[in-house]
């Protein structure tokens, strides 16, 4: 959804998760008439409208920015600053790293596994991913932004910058995983330990 | 006040600008892709958003509002999370339930717990992308390490909201 297009079929505009969401929709519609009234029916489609009016354009404007942030902004560059550090700096990096990587998980984590496979530490990995699922800029530009607006997210950026060091740090912890195929090279136990 | 979208649009003129000096095709393919990622979600967000405003009406504020509103603390808060955690969809639909959660008197810390938790437990995420490229045990340490995690943010957020007197 959220990496580069260049097409666009019916079948994924209107796939599985559209019609099991319409199908939801009328049976709450249906519900909502007959519970609530027909005018109660009205008020919440007219305050849907009127919603998706105010978004529409920062919703659009959010996409657009995406856009071109994707194309500014390089994977192989941000995938070579995280494997060039060690320990608690890869950490760190690893943080800013993800919330500036663009794209959706079909992007990131295979960058996650390239770093794996380059010996980067787990906790750095870990770092990533939370950094990257709670602040990553293209979901906050075009979702949280045009839906909650500038004060909400400000709140929750605040909120959730600790994160990735805090779940980098316990995954210090925990136990290292057993299967070979699984375990980082030595280079990374190094940088972990 | 200057309207967001106005700010939004703005940065996104000068990105383009930075694009377009650099690569006019490159511009032209941005530009393509934001517009073809547009139309795929439109569909699916429009009936996501009449759906929650159904659910929304169906469930009066006064219950959302007593689970999870400001006033309900760490309990609402623990709620959140468990409800953001089982949340089995993308920010499509994630987001305007969130819409519809405010609008119903969900208090500020509340909706950073269930956002917090449904970003890092998110399960389609998980069971679609990162068991099948990272395998159960890497995935399995990154959960257990995320766990406090929808607490720690909503800990802070609680504490902004006493400091900025946000409800």
């Amino acid at each position: 959804m959220t990496h580069p297009r260049q097409s666009l079929t019916w079948r994924e505009v209107f796939g599985t998760t559209f019609w099991i969401m319409a199908v939801a929709t009328c049976i709450a519609g249906v519900a909502c008439w007959n519970v609530k009234g027909p005018d109660v029916f009205r008020e919440s489609f007219a305050s849907d409208i009127d919603l998706l009016l105010f978004i529409a354009p920062r919703f659009g404007a959010g996409m657009v920015i995406a856009a071109f942030l994707q194309k500014l902004v390089h994977r192989d560059k941000v995938a070579r600053y995280i494997s060039e550090g060690a320990g608690i700096k890869a950490v760190a990096i690893a943080t800013v790293a993800g919330g500036l990587t663009p794209g959706g998980p079909m992007t990131s984590f295979p960058l996650v596994r390239a770093l794996r496979e380059v010996g980067t530490g787990r906790s750095a990995l870990v770092a990533y991913i939370t950094s990257w699922s709670t602040m990553g800029f293209q979901r906050i530009l075009n979702w949280e932004l045009p839906l909650m607006g500038p004060d909400f997210v400000l709140l929750r950026l605040a909120s959730s910058l600790p994160l990735p060091i805090i779940a980098g740090l316990i995954s210090r912890l925990l136990p290292p995983e057993r299967d070979p195929a699984q375990q980082p090279q030595k280079e990374a136990a190094q940088h972990d330990r | 006040m200057i309207d967001s979208a106005v700010v939004l649009w703005g940065i996104a003129a000068v990105l383009g600008v930075l694009v377009a000096r650099r690569d006019r095709l490159q511009f032209v393919d941005a530009l393509r892709s934001a517009t073809l990622t547009l139309i795929g979600v439109l569909p699916r967000l429009c009936v996501a958003m009449i759906l929650a405003g159904f659910i929304a009406k169906l469930i009066p504020s006064e219950t959302i509002g007593h689970l999870i509103g400001y006033d309900s603390g760490w309990r609402g808060i623990a709620l959140a999370t468990l409800f953001g955690g089982l949340m089995p969809s993308g920010p499509m639909v994630a987001f305007p339930v969130v819409v519809v959660l405010r609008s119903a008197d969900a208090g500020l810390p509340q909706i950073v717990a269930f956002l917090t938790a449904w970003s890092v437990f998110a399960w389609h995420r998980v069971l679609t992308y990162e068991v099948a490229i990272l395998g159960w045990q890497f995935v399995g340490v990154r959960m257990m390490s995320s766990i406090v995690l929808p607490l720690v943010a909503s800990s802070i957020a609680l504490a902004i909201c006493q400091v900025m007197g946000l409800r």
